[in-house]
């Protein structure tokens, strides 16, 4: 959960982007939104509003929490809202889900800086293509939706993020490194050990059975 | 290429993010590793599982709600959610049920004038193709196949462009019935979702300037007209999904 502090300042932050956006309209009447603002609510609302699922699917396996991925969803709105004229791409898939990225990485840390948050080693993607006993095909074939969903939520943060970036959105390198803020290369690893401890996850739970 | 080389660029190769030369050297070493091959197959498996499995989280009820009231947006697209009754009628008597029919079919006509009772038979066409066994009267992923199928079926020559590329694989096409007139219609599948895209000639329709989103019994629709072809896609797939299935659509035909 977000902490009060961080509620009341949320509140705080977009009153205060209200008070700015009536100063700069070019209504006389300042308690009358002005065309501009609702010519901008217009645009927000048909641009960002349709990735909503999408957004909320991304905070939901990042936070791993409906309240506190709802939670995320709306701060990412209010935020993406606040910032809608640095918006210049055409991906507003892809400029929204870096909004909730942000905003959910931000709320972790905030919940638990050291269980959630793991600094990754990208050294340690090298020590990934050793060989090791590969994980069998048909547990993978034949894991049911709980075993995958709660494989994919062990996945470390970083991991979890790529594969729902890639899996499920369907996203290309290239969006996922605008996304996540990291090199292509840095995707590319990423994804490629995520993969295989998920797969080896997969393994891992068949045998338990 | 080596098996450390290849396992290192396997996922940007299992991808299609690796350039053609690379890709080919891959390809190669592939074809002759005993060990290496194992490793793909087994990202192969990974996705095709990740796929075939219910894995979105969805939307909670009364989030949109909420962040419309924090931005203080209209609720206007909440409006255009048609309500789906039947199930809602049928504990009621069946006089009331008429009776309230027609008043709720009323409602609706006021939120969407005279394109409701299309809208419905859209969703209708496109659920009744999922349920049953109609889902495809020509079943091919080749545009040269299905283009010609439809000669003689529709007054129109219908655009058949594949988008398999951007995650839209063209499955077949169908003809159908809207407004008692044979449509054409595409079969795309995203993922795990089925699109269906109509398409018929209304020389009458206004060109629209915007595609509007709709949604009808859980299933989003957008109508768009491009050159006196009216055009519905209708999937359960995401909003955000099916609208980049218009754009790349439009992108194309126009």
């Amino acid at each position: 959960m977000l902490g009060l502090s961080e509620k009341a300042s949320r509140k705080r932050a977009v009153t205060k982007y209200e008070t700015t956006v009536n100063q700069t309209s070019i209504s006389a009447d300042a308690t009358q939104p002005g065309i501009n603002d609702r010519s901008r609510s217009a645009r927000f609302e048909s641009q960002m509003l349709p990735f909503m699922s999408e957004a909320y699917n991304l905070a939901r396996w990042i936070m791993k929490d409906e309240s506190d991925a709802r939670d995320a969803t709306q701060d990412a709105y209010v935020k993406a809202f606040r910032y809608f004229e640095s918006f210049h791409g055409d991906s507003g898939r892809a400029w929204l889900l870096r909004i909730v990225r942000n905003v959910c990485y931000d709320a972790l840390r905030a919940r638990d800086s050291h269980r959630n948050i793991i600094s990754i080693d990208e050294e340690m993607v090298a020590a990934a293509a050793d060989p090791k006993p590969a994980p069998n095909v048909i547990a993978i074939r034949e894991a049911t939706q709980l075993r995958v969903r709660e494989a994919i939520e062990a996945l470390p943060l970083e991991f979890r993020t790529v594969i729902i970036l890639r899996e499920l959105e369907g996203f290309s390198y290239k969006e996922i490194s605008g996304i996540v803020g990291v090199p292509i290369g840095t995707v590319m690893s990423r994804l490629s050990r995520a993969r295989q401890q998920l797969a080896t996850l997969l393994q891992e739970e068949g045998e338990n059975e | 290429m080596n098996c450390e080389e290849t396992l290192i660029l396997l996922d940007a190769y299992f991808d299609n993010e690796l350039d053609l030369s690379k890709g080919i050297a891959i390809d190669e070493h592939l074809s002759t590793c005993s060990s290496c091959p194992f490793e793909f197959e087994q990202r192969v498996a990974l996705r095709n599982r990740l796929e075939d499995l219910d894995l979105r989280h969805h939307v909670p009820a009364n989030l949109a709600d909420r962040i419309r009231q924090e931005l203080a947006l209209p609720s206007r697209l909440k409006q255009k959610i048609i309500p789906f009754p039947a199930v809602a009628w049928i504990p009621a008597a069946t006089a009331a049920v008429a009776v309230f029919g027609a008043f709720l079919f009323a409602n609706i006509e006021r939120l969407l004038p005279a394109e409701t009772s299309l809208l419905a038979e859209v969703a209708s066409d496109h659920i009744r193709s999922l349920i049953g066994t109609h889902l495809i009267d020509v079943e091919s992923s080749d545009e040269h196949t299905i283009k010609p199928w439809f000669a003689g079926k529709v007054d129109f020559s219908p655009p058949v462009l594949d988008f398999a590329d951007q995650g839209f694989k063209l499955v077949g096409g169908r003809l159908d019935y809207v407004r008692g007139k044979n449509v054409a219609v595409l079969v795309y599948r995203f993922k795990k979702h089925y699109v269906s895209l109509f398409m018929y000639r209304e020389p009458n329709s206004e060109p629209a300037s915007k595609q509007e989103l709709l949604n009808y019994q859980g299933y989003n629709l957008v109508y768009w007209n491009v050159n006196g072809l009216d055009c519905w896609a209708i999937s359960d797939a995401a909003p955000g999904t099916l609208l980049e299935f218009v754009k790349i659509q439009q992108q194309e035909h126009s």
